[in-house]
């Protein structure tokens, strides 16, 4: 390449980064998409991870579109990048990647989220693995398939295991041959046998409170425990992504205007560029949106501003704080919406654009939480959508419940609001239903 | 420009095997389906729609909900104040709406197209899986060693030969295999030791040879979805017998109303007549057929009926199964099927007099038929594409016992 990576380094710092250490891999397209497309090396094998891979694949040989790189927060940080990209663009990634890693650093969503992440993968995926091989592939996947459902409807306040150790594991016919140190820490399993205690409701922590009090076995509660860890892992990237990548995007394009590009460099880069940041007709591109926010940030507040930003700001309160009627006239937002057939404009309002805008960033996914253990009496277990005027999906709810009354064994019940009705969907194992209540939504 | 070690990295190549096959399961457990499908059988391809594997998740109705969004393609570019957008301009219209007023939208959200793999379906694919669950009755062994046929196969390997019959791939294991324990595993340096030949081998083949006989009623009561589904019958069992013989099984094709005739091929699944129905001249053409053709000590003989049961009378039922059961003597497989297609609009009726009489209602054909106790006998009734599939489990099944169906 033509620059080097501590040339990149070197000026990521100089203009004031403080990532982790990196490690760059230079990676063919069949690496990097099963890597992103299980989000973790290493990770634990799924249906799902082998459809997003074959999917990027295909557009990726089709020319419909690529992945420049994969980058995870963890200490040291690892990042993939494409190896038929040129030199400029590994360099524009390189330093796109950086900005991210200093952004997992420093920004407050990401405190206390598990920096170990790639070892920690390894170690539950081998453990599902073994899982796999006692009780069948078939066995764990429609497990796997059930508690995936609610992958994200976890909460890190809402369920703490009580760490003990974990009993010493049966000797497997080789292990005196082939002694594994292992990290200390994952030896310590949650002790499922205590955690007998009911949790107070309403819980936010869906997945948590399954693995609590669902009639699981343990093999199912450290598969459910492992899935959960994934989806605290998540949680704050998906709260941040406008400003991390926003953040990001400013960053790779100022250390690039300080290395010497030839003119045929500045095309490519720019042309590149313009396709990640460009805007989205219809819809909000993060990487558009966080750098357009940033942008305005250092001329209104000077660059010192920024790296408060970075340090503070969840996507919410990026676009409650920063978001200006300058900006949402100049931007072209709107909100626009179904009105019978047609698709018209339904707010003008700057104010109630920008709110709106923070709201659904505020919660990307429906809120939901456990309201009862017991709801029909057989011992059914009631959701509640908390409704903040967008609608279900009320087709994929159904498919959800059927999932979780799997775990729960019994039927699953969630409430929510549908055209201004209260609605309860049901799933008993064997069909679906609704029904309307009564009451009218308060 | 990246490690070569990379190349052997197959996880998305795994996890992908993965998902192909979970959509494979989903696709054979719709072959079934298939297999009284016209088009398979004449040799054409269809295209199913496979529902798209995904994870579902609570998600918010994006059809249904007001969405917020940049409306201009280069934000730089500053609109005109007339150009602003107000609250209630028409940006566009709705793909996929379906409510209309007075309509109450509940489903709104079952109105999601959900992304559907087309899979190209042929007539290999239905085979596999369909002839994966069939046998042969295996009933009447023939006296297959009687009659032999000589043979050369290239089944010995040898160390001498004539260099046209050279096994390249076992002179190079050989080759690979002697240099490996002079430890130096690689090829190369080929001697005369490492040639391996391909060798003649005298074998008596024992011969056997198959035939299938088909017997149609063409009386008038056999309307066009008879003949469509006796067409589609009769292509599975040969294309089953050549599966399994490894070859083209002998035909002949009768066809009967109040008198039997032989035809061609192309009349058999065509040809109707009005008039009325004698089964028993049917099975005796086929009986003289079998006599003179298709002797017993060399034939593997299958036979298959297929009329919709409305014979002249109970006399000739009987006549019919006397004649069956002789048949039956030298045949490994006689199918009956009795052909009764659900007239949809009598669909309902059918049903209710079905359930008031307690039982599927057989022809009285078809219940003279089930009283012969050869188990190398088997009817079944066809009522519908459906039942295509259960027909041929049902006479190609391993059996010692006559099953009831």
């Amino acid at each position: 390449m033509r620059w080097s990576e501590e040339q990149i380094w070197e000026t990521a710092r100089l203009l004031g980064l403080d990532p982790y250490p990196t490690e760059f891999h230079v990676v063919p397209a069949h690496v990097l998409y099963a890597v992103a497309a299980s989000g973790i090396p290493g990770h634990y094998s799924h249906w799902s991870q082998g459809k997003n891979y074959w999917q990027h694949m295909l557009r990726h040989q089709h020319h419909m579109g690529r992945i420049y790189e994969m980058v995870l927060n963890a200490n040291p940080s690892m990042a993939f990048l494409l190896d038929t990209n040129s030199d400029v663009i590994t360099c524009m990634v390189m330093a796109h990647v950086l900005a991210h890693v200093d952004f997992f650093r420093h920004n407050r969503a990401f405190t206390g989220s598990e920096r170990r992440m790639p070892e920690m993968a390894v170690l539950r995926a081998e453990r599902i693995r073994h899982y796999e091989e006692r009780y069948g592939v078939d066995v764990v996947e429609t497990f796997l398939d059930a508690v995936r459902t609610v992958e994200l409807h976890v909460d890190a306040a809402g369920y703490h295991p009580d760490l003990t150790e974990d009993p010493t594991p049966d000797p497997a016919p080789y292990d005196d041959l082939l002694a594994v140190e292992r990290p200390a820490p994952e030896r310590r399993r949650p002790d499922y046998t205590e955690r007998r205690r009911k949790a107070g409701l309403p819980c936010a922590d869906v997945l948590g409170f399954l693995i609590a009090e669902a009639p699981l076995d343990d093999w199912q509660r450290d598969v459910a425990d492992i899935v959960r860890e994934d989806g605290l892992y998540y949680q704050p990237y998906v709260r941040t992504k406008v400003v991390n990548e926003g953040w990001a995007s400013f960053w790779h394009s100022e250390i690039l205007r300080r290395l010497d590009l030839t003119d045929g460099e500045w095309t490519e880069y720019a042309r590149v560029n313009a396709g990640v940041v460009g805007a989205h007709p219809g819809a909000i591109n993060p990487y558009w949106l966080g750098l357009q926010i940033l942008r305005d940030v250092e001329r209104r507040f000077g660059r010192e501003r920024l790296f408060e930003v970075r340090r503070l700001e969840t996507d919410a309160t990026l676009v409650r704080n920063y978001l200006t009627r300058n900006l949402v006239e100049e931007l072209h937002l709107i909100r626009y919406g179904p009105v019978e057939d047609k698709v018209v404009v339904t707010e003008d309002k700057w104010e109630t654009i920008r709110d709106a805008i923070a709201n659904e960033f505020a919660a990307k996914l429906p809120e939901i939480v456990v309201a009862d253990r017991d709801h029909d009496g057989q011992g059914g277990l009631l959701l509640e959508h908390r409704h903040d005027g967008r609608p279900l999906l009320l087709r994929d709810v159904e498919k959800v419940l059927e999932q979780l009354q799997r775990i729960w064994r019994r039927p699953v019940h969630l409430r929510t609001v549908h055209d201004e009705e209260l609605v309860i969907l049901s799933h008993d194992g064997k069909e679906a239903q609704r029904r309307s209540v009564a009451v009218k939504a308060g | 420009m990246s490690d070569p070690v990379w190349d052997l990295f197959r996880r998305g190549q795994i996890d992908m095997e993965r998902h192909h096959r979970l959509v494979r399961e989903a696709v054979q457990k719709r072959l079934a389906d298939l297999v009284g499908h016209h088009d398979i059988t004449q040799g054409g391809r269809i295209v199913i729609p496979v529902r798209e594997l995904r994870e579902y998740r609570f998600q918010f109705d994006s059809e249904e909900s007001e969405q917020t969004g940049t409306i201009h393609r280069d934000p730089r570019e500053p609109l005109m104040a007339r150009e602003r957008p107000r609250k209630g301009d028409l940006l566009g219209y709705r793909r996929r709406y379906r409510g209309g007023p007075g309509q109450g939208s509940g489903d709104a959200g079952d109105d999601h197209e959900e992304g559907v793999y087309e899979v190209a379906i042929g007539v290999e694919d239905v085979e596999a899986a369909l002839f994966a669950g069939l046998e042969l009755p295996n009933l009447h062994r023939r006296a297959l060693g009687d009659v032999t046929t000589t043979d050369y196969l290239m089944k010995d390997i040898r160390r001498r030969g004539a260099m046209s019959n050279l096994d390249k791939r076992r002179t190079a294991l050989e080759n690979i295999r002697r240099n490996a324990a002079a430890g130096q595993p690689h090829f190369g340096g080929l001697v005369d030791d490492d040639l391996r030949f391909r060798t003649p081998e005298v074998v008596h083949l024992p011969q056997h040879r198959v035939a299938v006989v088909f017997v149609r009623d063409r009386s008038g009561s056999m309307n066009d979805e008879k003949k469509r589904l006796t067409r589609v019958l009769a292509f599975w069992i040969r294309r089953f017998l050549q599966h399994k013989y490894g070859q083209v099984a002998e035909t002949a094709f009768v066809l009967f109303d109040y008198a039997a005739e032989e035809v061609g091929e192309e009349h058999f699944f065509h040809r109707s007549e009005g008039g009325g129905t004698r089964v028993s001249t049917g099975l005796e053409l086929a009986q003289r057929i079998i006599r003179s053709r298709f002797p017993a000590e060399i034939y593997n003989l299958y036979m298959f009926l297929f009329s919709d049961g409305d014979n002249w009378s109970d006399e000739d039922n009987r006549l019919s199964r006397r004649i069956a059961e002789q048949i039956l003597a030298d045949c490994n497989l006689l199918g009956y099927a009795e052909m009764d297609p659900r007239d949809p609009q009598q669909l309902v009726q059918l049903q209710q007099a079905a359930r008031k009489a307690g039982e599927d209602r057989w022809s009285s054909l078809g219940h003279v038929l089930q009283e012969i106790s050869s188990p190398a006998f088997s009817a079944v009734r066809v009522r519908g594409q459906e039942d295509v599939t259960t027909a041929l489990q049902t006479w190609f099944s391993r059996r010692d016992q006559k099953e009831a169906m």
